[in-house]
């Protein structure tokens, strides 16, 4: 479904990314782990535009999307949920939703219908829907950027760290909301620092390393190896 | 000094600063979309003044109604000036705003200068005089006179101000641009195209400008010149009232025209300082302006 080439990407003269070769098949879930800094915001950024590719090809359903600014992505399907959740602070929870579907510009009734869906997924949000969004917890916020994300109804869907800063139940929370939408029928992609749960979760795994592939494969084989953690991600990964 | 005087220019303050508001929605819409604004704003409600003037004037003495003449120019004005801040965005802002710079506002100024050397090509070094589809109605309220034209000012800034406040706060578009202000990243990821909303605030403030021009031109004499003190106001009144908020932006207009018309009833010189001293005292007070966000907590 996605075919990312050779992609190398720099901040100015910092390279960033470096001669990244991955592929993300269609029903699967795949995760992209390693320690700070090692380029995942990076890859993720280049997949949906809002950041340049200096070389390389990125491949969607078969068409070059190397390139396509940021506003066109979610057009050919992909939604992307960037690192630090990004809720608008100052919009309530209900506009958030009402933001994520901008791009289908479909009729009211469509999107009260799936608004209601998302809080079916997150009843939390529903208690909060006139709230602004900023000022709802970090957990909440959290949610409230997948639902926005995939009120386009996306068959792709990339997060960037959606663990981060929340607690245990949240966590379990997100990544059961990842696994429901593998089952539904969706694609995705999802960076973590929590590597294990999220070995425990995906089908397949890219570890990044200062911005180069270092070990890619199954899940489960990753899972057994026990160097990886050592290796790759350092003391500070936590379970 | 007595009451009617007072009343007057309590009146006059508030037909002044409503128009003041006006121009100065345009600062607000695009500061919060890209965080710039267009510092030839003024001399955009000069050109709007005059484009309004000499339409009018000329379908007046072609023989047609006074209404038609005032519809016509305010539909050119709105279309020539909305223009004018579509192409100022393209050439004095889009350029400069990767670099991480404040070149933005020396280049909206040169675009100012060109704007008023222009219109002293067309229009001359003087002053005008600019006619009111009222005429010089006047409505005798017995101890208080007022122009018809003054009434229709302060009706039409309202109700101007007011749509474009529900069109902000209440449409699909109004979200997307706040949310483009916000945080354009993410909005991008809405499918939300940052850089037509940027264009978009500037023809938003163009209009604004032009209508504003519309408007004041048969209050004051229009000339190549006036832009300059209707821009600095209407920039003090974004300030007074925080450049965020809408709401603190009317109220700030008002606020400055009836001081400043108050000020000059001890003396004419004072007016102009009044604009300066109620920012001092307001931004001591409050540094956001009256109304400005307070810091808030973002994660
Ligand atoms: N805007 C930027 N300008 C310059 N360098 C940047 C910028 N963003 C990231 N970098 C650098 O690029 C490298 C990769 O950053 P990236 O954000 O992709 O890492 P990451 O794997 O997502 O890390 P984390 O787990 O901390 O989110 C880092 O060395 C970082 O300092
Ligand atoms: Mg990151």
């Amino acid at each position: 479904m996605l075919q990312v080439q050779n992609l190398s990407v720099s901040y100015g003269r910092a390279s960033a990314l470096h001669n990244v070769t991955m592929e993300v098949n269609e029903g699967e879930i795949v995760a992209v782990i390693g320690p700070n800094g090692a380029g995942k915001t990076t890859l993720l950024k280049a997949i949906t535009g809002l950041l340049k590719a200096k070389e390389g090809t990125i491949r969607y359903k078969d068409n070059m999307i190397t390139g396509t600014p940021a506003h066109k992505i979610l057009g050919v399907g992909i939604s992307h949920v960037p690192q630090g959740r990004q809720v608008f602070g100052d919009q309530s929870v209900e506009d958030n939703l009402i933001l994520g579907a901008f791009s289908i510009k479909k009729e009211k009734q469509k999107i009260q219908e799936l608004i209601e869906r998302e809080y079916e997924r997150f009843p939390r949000l529903k208690e909060r829907r006139w709230q602004h969004a900023g000022t709802l917890s970090g957990g909440e916020q959290q949610m409230l950027a997948v639902s926005r994300a995939l009120m386009s109804d996306p068959d792709f869907v990339i997060l960037d760290e959606p663990s981060m800063g929340l607690s245990p139940i949240f966590v379990k929370q997100i990544f059961d909301t990842l696994l429901e939408l593998k089952k539904s029928g969706k694609t995705v992609m999802v960076v973590e620092q929590l590597a294990m749960a999220a070995l425990a979760i995906s089908d397949r795994a890219y570890v990044l390393q200062v911005g180069e592939v270092k070990l890619h494969g199954q899940s489960q084989d990753l899972l057994r190896d026990d160097g990886l953690v050592k290796t790759y991600l350092g003391a500070a990964s936590p379970n | 000094m007595d009451l009617t005087d007072v009343l007057k220019a309590i009146i006059n303050g508030l037909v002044y600063g409503s128009v003041y508001a006006i121009i100065a929605q345009g600062y607000y819409i695009t500061f919060i979309t890209t965080k710039t604004m267009n510092f030839g704003q003024g001399d955009f409600v000069m050109l709007g003044s005059l484009i309004g003037l000499s339409t009018f004037t000329a379908i007046t003495a072609a023989g047609m109604g006074v209404w038609i003449a005032f519809i016509a120019s305010l539909l050119l004005v709105i279309v020539v000036v909305g223009i004018s801040g579509w192409a100022l965005e393209q050439v004095a802002i889009r350029p400069l705003r990767s670099w991480h710079s404040i070149g933005w506002i020396l280049s909206t100024v040169a675009v100012a200068m060109i704007v008023r050397n222009v219109a002293m090509l067309i229009w001359g070094r003087d002053v005008l005089m600019a006619p009111s589809p009222f005429g010089r109605a006047i409505l005798d309220l017995g101890i208080l006179k007022i122009r018809y034209h003054e009434i229709f000012v302060l009706v039409g800034a309202a109700v101007i101000m007011l749509l474009l406040y529900v069109f902000l706060k209440k449409s699909l578009f109004g979200k997307a641009l706040e949310a483009v202000a916000f945080n354009k990243d993410a909005a991008s990821l809405m499918g939300i195209n940052p850089r037509l909303m940027a264009s978009i605030a500037f023809i938003i403030a163009g209009t604004l400008a032009g209508v504003g021009g519309v408007l004041v031109g048969p209050m004051v004499h229009p000339g190549a010149f006036i832009g300059l003190f209707l821009g600095l106001k209407a920039f003090a009144v974004a300030i007074i009232g925080g450049i965020e908020n809408p709401r603190g932006i009317f109220i700030g207009g008002l606020l400055l025209g009836v001081s400043e018309n108050l000020f000059a009833l001890y003396s004419t010189s004072m007016k102009e300082a009044a604009a300066f001293f109620l920012i001092l005292v307001i931004l001591a007070v409050l540094p956001q302006g009256l109304f400005g966000k307070r810091v808030k907590e973002k994660f």
